[in-house]
């Protein structure tokens, strides 16, 4: 996983897109790695710099200052090198309308040195695919599986997916995930970029934020989850005033109803469990916050996970040194 | 894979080459066919004979006694125009070459594939640079078809075969400007625009500039491509093999300049 070779490395990242008033900087001093055979899932929402980073590694753009690397080659220089291992899925796929999947995978296939047929067609059978239509006659679900085929067939070293899953059903969705986790399982590398924060939570290994362009943390998803804070649901005997709780250290977030309570605690049960002093507890249970909550805290400026923060990013900054 | 853009090409637009050959063919022979006898060119001589010279000069036409010819005929009527027509067919495939597929999308895709970015325009010029060979073959076969089946033209074929040989170099200059331009600029509307000025700027000024030999244009009519192609005498005189290889010089320089910019640039933003 992370301890593996890097297979990017992105160090001082910047791109500012020309423009009134100075530019827009649409990337500003990322520095990150992944590692090979890791799922590294890459959240953000829109505008928040994702694809820039990827049309970055692909060299489609040149960054304004900062350098990558992927397989320990440079992304400017050696980027026909590169392109011979990666397998790219866009988050707006877009192919000729008017040539069928088959010519296009075929076309694809030569220009990478040949590809294996048989499992190009394993893969199509897998995704429910019909090789033969005419790109115009797909869904945006059935666009996405081509997408798929095209990043996944010559089974590249890393394979970078911008909002792989969108328009999937379900279903799709979850042999999506499988495919993933076969890749990871063979050794591939997976830069996985995406919205679907579920996704992300059910299939990477390290999980990256970025907020307006910059890297707010970088850290496994389990240690992102288990965070300085979790819910606790209590079930009293009797109900109790919300009153209680007030001004409790570490306690927030407090829902009473009836004898159910429910709030958020940041650090140790002490002071909880003297305010109750005297209540007869029926159950307590307590849940890690979901990694959905986790991502709201970094864009909603809730002060309970700044101390995550800061302490993730200077984890980070030490991986990097 | 060397050569995998280019046969990808030429599998993927032979047929627009067909099309544009039937088309610009139909419009040749439409011209041929409707030459009734030799002394329906005479009768028109005679008409032109009574226009001002610099409206004859206008339109390339310094000897009325050869517009009276079949060869003088044909080139007034077709070749003086080729190279315009041919220059349109140069901007609909230059911007084939990467301005339709970066403003579709399409590009990230096929610049993520292990392709330099110089050798997918190199590869695609190649391949529009032949099938504009073929179309002009299309259109030799077809003015050739129509001759056949009127008598009262009589062309000599090598003549008729150099002439529309002639109209390629101009044709190679306007499909790597157009090139050109799409890799300069990120927006395809710009570069279409751009070239289609330049198509038609070239012909004006080569044409006013040949009618008013003291004007300005005259002076600046060197710039005009369309200087070079002399489609009107191409069949009497025969080529003239250094404005072809300036020609050809100049579609190299650009197609060169068309790879290093695009090689340089942002993509599809």
């Amino acid at each position: 996983m992370a301890s593996g070779l890097p297979i990017i490395e992105i160090n001082g990242l910047t791109k500012t897109y020309a423009g009134r008033k100075g530019g827009h900087k649409a990337l500003d001093s990322l520095t990150l790695n992944a590692y090979q055979g890791e799922i590294l899932g890459y959240l953000g929402p829109n505008g928040a710099g994702k694809t820039t980073t990827i049309r970055l590694l692909l060299d489609l753009i040149r960054p304004t200052s900062g350098s990558a690397r992927m397989f320990g080659l440079d992304v400017n220089h050696d980027s026909v090198a590169i392109r011979k291992r990666i397998g790219y899925l866009p988050a707006e796929l877009a192919l000729w309308e008017n040539q069928t999947s088959l010519e296009i995978i075929r076309y694809f296939g030569r220009a990478r040195g040949g590809v294996d047929m048989r499992y190009v067609r394993e893969l199509a059978e897998r995704l429910e695919f019909d090789l033969t239509k005419k790109i115009r006659q797909y869904s945006t679900g059935n666009k996405r599986k081509i997408g798929l085929i095209l990043a996944l067939m010559h089974k590249p070293d890393l394979l970078i997916l911008d909002e792989p899953s969108s328009g999937l059903d379900p279903l799709m969705q979850q042999l999506f995930i499988q495919l993933l986790r076969e890749a990871r399982d063979n050794g591939q590398t997976i830069f996985l970029s995406s919205h679907m924060l579920s996704e992300v939570q059910a299939v990477c290994d390290r999980v990256a934020i970025l907020r307006d362009g910059r890297l707010q943390t970088i850290d496994r998803v389990d240690a992102l989850t288990h965070v300085d804070f979790y819910w606790v649901n209590l079930r009293l005997r009797e109900g109790v005033s919300l009153d209680l709780f007030r001004d409790l250290p570490g306690v927030n977030d407090v829902s009473v109803n009836g004898d159910q309570i429910r709030l958020r605690l940041n650090g140790d049960f002490e002071p909880l469990l003297q305010a109750l002093d005297g209540h007869y507890i029926v159950d307590v249970r307590t849940e890690d916050p979901t990694l959905e909550e986790v991502f709201l805290n970094y864009y909603g400026d809730l002060p309970l996970l700044n101390g995550h923060k800061r302490a993730a990013q200077a984890k980070d900054k030490e991986r990097v040194k | 894979m060397t050569g995998v853009v280019f046969f990808e090409t030429l599998r993927r637009y032979w047929r627009q080459m067909l099309f544009w050959g039937l088309a610009i063919g139909s419009l040749m022979a439409i011209n041929v066919l409707a030459v009734p006898t030799v002394d329906a060119l005479k009768e028109m001589a005679q008409l032109l004979e009574t226009l001002p010279p610099f409206m004859l000069q206008m339109f390339g036409a310094t000897d009325v006694q050869y517009m009276a010819t079949p060869e003088g005929y044909l080139a007034s009527q077709t070749f003086m125009l080729l190279l315009l027509v041919m220059g349109v067919y140069a901007i609909v495939v230059g911007l084939n070459v990467t301005a339709n597929d970066e403003e579709r999308g399409i590009m990230d895709n096929v610049l993520a594939l292990p392709i330099p970015r110089w050798r997918l325009v190199l590869e695609k010029l190649a391949a529009y640079a032949l099938m504009s060979a073929g179309l002009l073959a299309l259109i030799f076969l077809s003015t050739w078809g129509s001759l056949i089946l009127t008598p009262a033209l009589q062309v000599d074929l090598g003549k008729l075969l150099l002439a529309t040989l002639n109209g390629l170099p101009g044709t190679l200059v306007m499909l790597t400007f157009t090139t050109l331009v799409a890799a300069v600029f990120r927006r395809k509307s710009l570069a279409m625009a751009t070239a289609a000025i330049f198509l038609v700027g070239s012909y004006l000024v080569d044409n006013l500039g040949a009618a008013a030999s003291e004007s300005f244009l005259a002076t600046i009519r060197p710039l005009s491509f369309h200087a070079y192609y002399n489609g009107m005498n191409a069949m009497r005189d025969g080529l003239n093999v250094g404005n072809m290889v300036l020609l050809l010089v100049v579609a190299l320089v650009l197609g060169g300049l068309a790879m290093v910019a695009y090689q340089r640039r942002d993509v599809g933003v």
